[in-house]
């Protein structure tokens, strides 16, 4: 059993394949990650979108003045989310076709116009083609703004004409000589100034206080981290794989000598899994260490329990390896070929492959819960995922759960079809 | 023609490579573009995109009523749970984009408040990822809840459910808005087939370059060699052979993507002119004729099925992501957009992006494309010259059979 166990630590380091699907893949891909994705946290800020205003004596005149001063207010530095800069980033033009020249090429978002004593927008059209694409919802941001000047107007007109309503009827009692109604204006009257004090306060001051629910911030590019890690367990699956062929005596010529000598079947597959194990999981901390201390990604979670997730996944992906090594009738390429099929589509199901791919993963998600169980690759990812966002180990044991199960089953599955393997015979 | 029906033969012979690059991951493109799903924008009237807002009521008030009425007239609104753990789940996992939270009493102490003078309390918001989204929702409860405000400011008699009212009404008004459309301009691909055709570069790259390379590899070493060396067909019509199997199987890669993009997204591309459909499938024929170069150059490098799947699915990975294929390039370094411009993908992602969605007329954008789509096909000369280079090199360098006397002399 020791010889075995020995030698599937020397057979990885002959064999190629499996020290860059296993090693080298991962780093690569956490490397590119590094340099790619800090641009998605811009997506989050709105600041300087660009306006174009057609300032005719439309926009000067006495109707527009609120919108006039809510867009200059809102050109100024520190109204945006990024810090010191404007929400609105304003070009003032002559005619409505200057300023929708400027939308069509481009240099504009939209071009806003005060025409009939209406404000009107013309929208840039978004292309449609990504998923990042923010024009859309900094249109919205735009029309938003536009229409609640629109609304605090109307309010305003509304509550003036009730309150003068109000003061007439008032009046009307008053003269019938209804003493009340004498008090009542009396009263108004001295809460003039102060009723127009409250009325601008609550039309200028925000209502909304933004909290902070998750362990952590909201933080998307973490998450093809997570997703990283859950196709390089699935990967790891090859050095399973490649040490079970070498075990089963119709698997190879070197399973076929190792079936000769006398050590049970089951004990020489005992051994090759564990060695594989611990080289799978060597595999994903080298790969933990490197992203985590050499590109000093800050992927949010306790070590401890980081690792444990890897440990377990890396005792998943052995026994899956060691389930597909063991199915009769198929060629080497073709056992290389699903375990490649395997990772992939587990990671398109984890949300590795860009923005579509993790909205898409989350819908399923959302759509079938149980898929995110049967997915090793989500599992993994869930687990770590858990470990950054919530308060709570309750998600993180559960996807743990689900990997333990998932693995005996893979286990069960690889030693009955081991144990009923038939050979050649006379 | 023998050797070409051999090549193509060894080519079909890699099931497991065409199912799993080419169908499978073809597949996944599809999923992908589903996913997406968002219908094309179609150039007149403009509507806002709904937001999906979770919504936490502690309240229960008529004034938290009326705000749930006003967001789920824009928004799809949801009701979430008051637990700690669906909370964080409806944020973490993306499942809404904003979470609103009222706190208990609101709508009575905001009303008394504003009557009063006194410091005004104020709505939780949660944003998940995208920011940008709880900028606008911010906007909108900020004018309802000044709407009410000013409402009560004036009427200090009105009942709760009467001023919600009224500022659900002051919401109605709405600024006009329209979409700025060019002359001759037709309505752009839906963003579910374009996130499919930029995802094919992976499996198009991915397919190509392992069944050429290993089929040009089969033709290439070993007594295969041998035996066709010592054939009298010469070696121009044998590499036109092989080459011909490799162009076949190029196109039909090819062929498969663009049909299964049909089948899958032919109800959303119904009514999108057909020069732009021509024009992303040109992008990803330009592509595929890439991926075929740079399988010839790994087999002439006489590489092993490890090191050809390897390369493939790496090559493949770096480039889809560095070239914009499945990150929108504005959203890299400097550095990097500069670095993906030497990248094949950019170039087949910025025509396809033309085809997707400019303003112009067929003609005008088919010649904005043409250049990028031959940087792609200079790339594939380049990497096709060098694979040519290698392989006279190897053939230079390979070892020579001599002559043998029947007593083994040589």
């Amino acid at each position: 059993m020791g010889a075995e166990f020995a030698s599937v630590f020397k057979r990885f380091l002959r064999v190629p394949g499996l020290l860059v699907w296993s090693l080298l893949f991962p780093c690569i891909l956490g490397t590119m990650f590094s340099v790619m994705f800090s641009g998605l946290d811009e997506i989050g800020i709105a600041a300087n979108i660009p306006v174009a205003v057609v300032a005719d004596d439309g926009w000067t005149s006495e109707a527009a003045e609120t919108l006039r001063s809510v867009v200059a207010h809102l050109a100024e530095p520190g109204t945006g989310t990024e810090d010191g800069e404007p929400l609105l980033e304003v070009s003032e033009v002559a005619t409505l076709a200057e300023a929708e020249d400027l939308v069509e090429s481009g240099d504009a978002l939209c071009a806003l116009s005060f025409e009939d004593g209406e404000p009107r927008l013309s929208m840039q059209m978004s292309t449609g083609s990504d998923a990042n694409d923010t024009t859309r919802i900094r249109e919205m941001v735009v029309k938003t703004v536009v229409d609640s000047t629109l609304q605090v107007n109307d309010a305003i007109e509304g509550s003036s004409a009730g309150l003068q309503g109000r003061i007439a009827a008032l009046v009307a009692e008053a003269r019938t000589g209804e003493r009340s109604a004498a008090d009542e204006l009396l009263r108004l009257r001295e809460s003039a100034s102060t009723i127009e004090d409250h009325a601008r306060r609550a039309g200028e001051t925000g209502h909304v206080r933004e909290v902070s629910l998750t362990k952590n911030a909201p933080n998307e590019t973490v998450r093809y981290y997570y997703a990283l890690f859950g196709m390089a367990v699935l990967l790891t699956a090859n050095i399973g794989l490649v040490a079970i062929v070498n075990v089963r005596a119709g698997g190879s010529s070197v399973g076929a000598r190792r079936n000769v000598g006398g050590i049970g079947r089951m004990r020489l597959a005992l051994a090759a899994l564990l060695a594989a194990w611990i080289l799978a999981f060597g595999c994903l901390v080298i790969g933990y260490a490197y992203i985590g201390l050499v590109l000093r990604i800050d992927l949010g979670a306790d070590p401890a329990a980081f690792l444990g997730a890897l440990l377990l996944g890396a005792a998943l992906a052995t026994a899956l390896g060691g389930v597909i090594g063991a199915l009769p009738g198929l060629s080497e390429r073709a056992r290389s070929g699903v375990c490649t099929a395997v990772a992939c589509v587990g990671a398109l199901f984890a949300g590795l492959y860009g923005t579509p791919c993790m909205e898409f993963a989350d819908l399923v998600s959302r759509m079938a819960p149980w898929t995110s169980y049967v997915n090793p690759a989500k599992a993994i990812s869930d687990a770590l995922f858990a470990l950054y966002n919530y308060d709570m180990l309750g998600p993180y044991w559960q996807s743990l759960a689900a990997l333990g199960i998932f693995t005996a089953a893979c286990l069960a599955i690889m030693a009955l079809l081991m144990r009923r393997s038939r050979l050649a015979h006379l | 023609m023998p050797i070409f029906k051999c090549a193509l033969k060894v080519l079909v012979s890699h099931k497991v490579y065409i199912l799993v690059y080419t169908v499978w991951l073809a597949f996944m493109g599809v999923f992908m573009g589903l996913g997406a799903g968002t219908p094309a924008a179609v150039p007149g009237a403009w509507e806002g995109e709904p937001l999906s807002v979770g919504f936490v009521d502690r309240d229960g008030g008529a004034v938290t009523e009326g705000l749930r009425t006003l967001l789920a007239s824009r928004d799809a609104v949801a009701d979430v749970p008051d637990e700690t753990l669906a909370m964080q789940d409806a944020i973490a996992k993306g499942e809404v984009d904003v979470l609103v939270i009222v706190p208990e009493g609101f709508g009575e102490e905001y009303v008394a408040a504003v009557r009063a003078g006194g410091e005004l309390p104020e709505v939780q918001i949660a944003q998940s990822y995208y920011g940008i989204a709880s900028i606008d929702l911010e906007a909108v409860i900020d004018s309802y809840l000044s709407c009410l405000g000013v409402r009560a400011s004036f009427d200090d008699t009105a009942s709760l459910a009467t001023l919600a009212e009224s500022a659900l009404e002051d919401c109605e008004a709405q600024s006009e808005a329209s979409y700025v459309v060019p002359e001759g301009v037709s309505a752009p691909l839906p963003q579910s087939f374009t996130i499919y055709a930029l995802f094919t570069s992976y499996p198009i790259m991915c397919s190509l370059v392992v069944l050429i390379s290993v089929t040009l590899r089969e033709f290439a070493v070993g007594a295969v060699r041998e035996r066709t060396a010592a054939s009298p067909q010469r070696s121009l019509a044998l590499s036109l052979s092989v080459a011909g199997a490799s162009l076949v199987c190029a196109l039909a890669v090819w062929g498969i993507m663009c049909g299964v993009g049909f089948c899958a997204f032919g109800w959303a591309i119904e009514g999108v002119a057909a020069w732009r459909i021509n024009l992303v499938c040109v992008a990803m024929l330009c592509y595929a004729i890439f991926s075929l170069s740079v399988g010839f150059l790994l087999g002439q490098l006489g590489v092993g099925d490890a090191v050809s799947n390897a390369v493939g699915n790496i090559l493949a990975l770096v480039l889809s992501f560095i070239g914009g294929s499945w990150v929108s390039i504005d959203l890299l370094g400097p550095e990097l957009q500069m670095l993906a411009h030497f990248t094949p993908n950019y170039w087949e992602a910025c025509a396809i992006e033309l085809a997707a969605g400019s303003t112009g007329t067929a003609g005008q954008i088919w010649a904005q494309a043409l250049p990028d789509l031959g940087i792609v096909l200079l790339f594939a000369a380049a990497i096709g010259v060098v694979g040519l280079v290698v392989g006279r090199a190897r053939l230079a360098t390979a070892p020579r059979a001599r002559a043998v006397t029947p007593f083994g002399d040589r």
